[in-house]
């Protein structure tokens, strides 16, 4: 099961010793999302197949939201946010793309990863995007981080 | 007849890319018609039965449907001319590779090739210009290419005009022209693979003669 934002924003609010409620909920949201739009991007380079959406193109469509690439080629031509299918002959694409999660928000139950692991280097992040804004010193943090992304991307190959 | 959904998923399987994530099916039908035309290029070459096709040319046919297609024109449209084998000429089929004989349809007799220069007359035919003259009506025996692959032939269960045997060859070559296989070791491949297949099906057919008369 996934993580839920509840227990991200506790582990968050934890970490910086916050006994005088120092972190609004609003920025604790804020640090998951930034700290999972990073993790998503490192996950999308390495083809992590969890974040593949597939939609069926027709010509004019608008891009799907939060696409990042697309996985393999298609006959597509993409500007400015419009898609047109430049085979003649073919009528609509299966279209199989990247695309990083949605934003959190209040509402929001779970984090959007079903994986232990990378929610764990989600909620890291966030803390340390948390404690370098009070000016705490973060480098330990940044290496142990680093050695999780690691762990993780070495599983993926 | 190789089955295009079928070579499809074993390009996948064998570049382990079953969620579709490295390759889309686009990037495979394209690799695929850039396989088939690497075996056309090396068929050419060869003795290959199976790709050997029979076009019917008659004159009569072919006036009747240009008639049928010069009474749709509108007004002020040029209309197209008549057939006439002798004159005119006709054109090869699309897929023409190379020429296996002609020969007449009344009675299959077989056409004697006429130099270029010469005029046709009622037993000999000439190439010339992509275009056949001859002085009947005849049947052409020729080597045919393959068609490409089409991206609606995912869908509509299309085949690849090879038999069955070829299929690892197939899928070999497409997945090392989607691995972006150097050319030369690429070339060399299709030619070793061809070369193997072709000629053991072209003689295996053959009736042995026994070394001894009983």
């Amino acid at each position: 099961m996934s993580m839920t934002v509840q227990r991200a924003i506790a582990r968050i609010k934890a970490a910086g010793h916050d006994i005088s409620d120092e972190y609004a909920t609003d920025s604790c949201i804020e640090f998951i999302n930034t700290a999972m739009q990073q993790v998503a991007a490192l996950l999308i380079s390495a083809r992590f197949p969890s974040l593949i959406k597939e939609m069926t193109v027709h010509n004019g469509d608008s891009l799907p939201q939060n696409f990042m690439i697309a996985a393999g080629s298609y006959p597509l031509r993409m500007t400015n946010g419009r898609v047109d299918i430049i085979d003649d002959d073919i009528e609509s694409v299966r279209f199989r793309y990247f695309a990083t999660p949605d934003m959190i928000t209040a509402e929001t139950t779970n984090l959007p990863i079903n994986h232990d692991a990378i929610n764990e280097v989600i909620v890291k992040l966030a803390i340390m995007l948390a404690l370098n804004e009070n000016e705490y010193d973060i480098s330990q943090d940044t290496t142990l981080t680093t050695a999780l992304q690691q762990a993780i991307a070495s599983g993926m190959q | 007849m190789i089955s295009v959904k079928k070579a499809l998923k074993m390009v996948r399987s064998k570049l382990k890319d079953n969620s579709e994530i490295l390759f889309s099916d686009y990037d495979i039908i394209n690799a695929l018609s850039e396989c088939i035309r690497y075996i056309n290029n090396s068929f050419a070459m060869k003795n290959s039965d199976f790709l050997e096709k029979i076009h019917e040319y008659r004159v009569n046919e072919i006036n009747a449907e240009i008639d049928k297609y010069n009474s749709t024109l509108a007004e002020g449209e040029t209309p197209k001319e008549y057939v006439n084998f002798a004159t005119t000429g006709v054109s090869l089929p699309d897929d023409f590779i190379s020429l296996v004989s002609v020969v007449r349809a009344k009675d299959g007799y077989h056409l004697s090739p006429i130099p270029a220069v010469e005029k046709v007359h009622w037993n000999g035919y000439k190439i010339f210009a992509n275009k056949l003259y001859c002085g009947v009506d005849v049947d052409l025996l020729y080597r045919a290419k393959i068609a490409d692959v089409k991206f609606s032939d995912i869908q509509n269960g299309g085949t690849i005009d090879l038999p069955d045997i070829f299929l690892d060859s197939v899928v070999k070559i497409t997945c090392m022209i989607l691995n972006n296989t150097d050319t030369d070791i690429l070339g060399e491949a299709v030619k070793g693979l061809m070369d193997n297949l072709v000629p053991n099906r072209r003689y295996s057919r053959i009736k042995q003669r026994m070394p001894f008369i009983v």
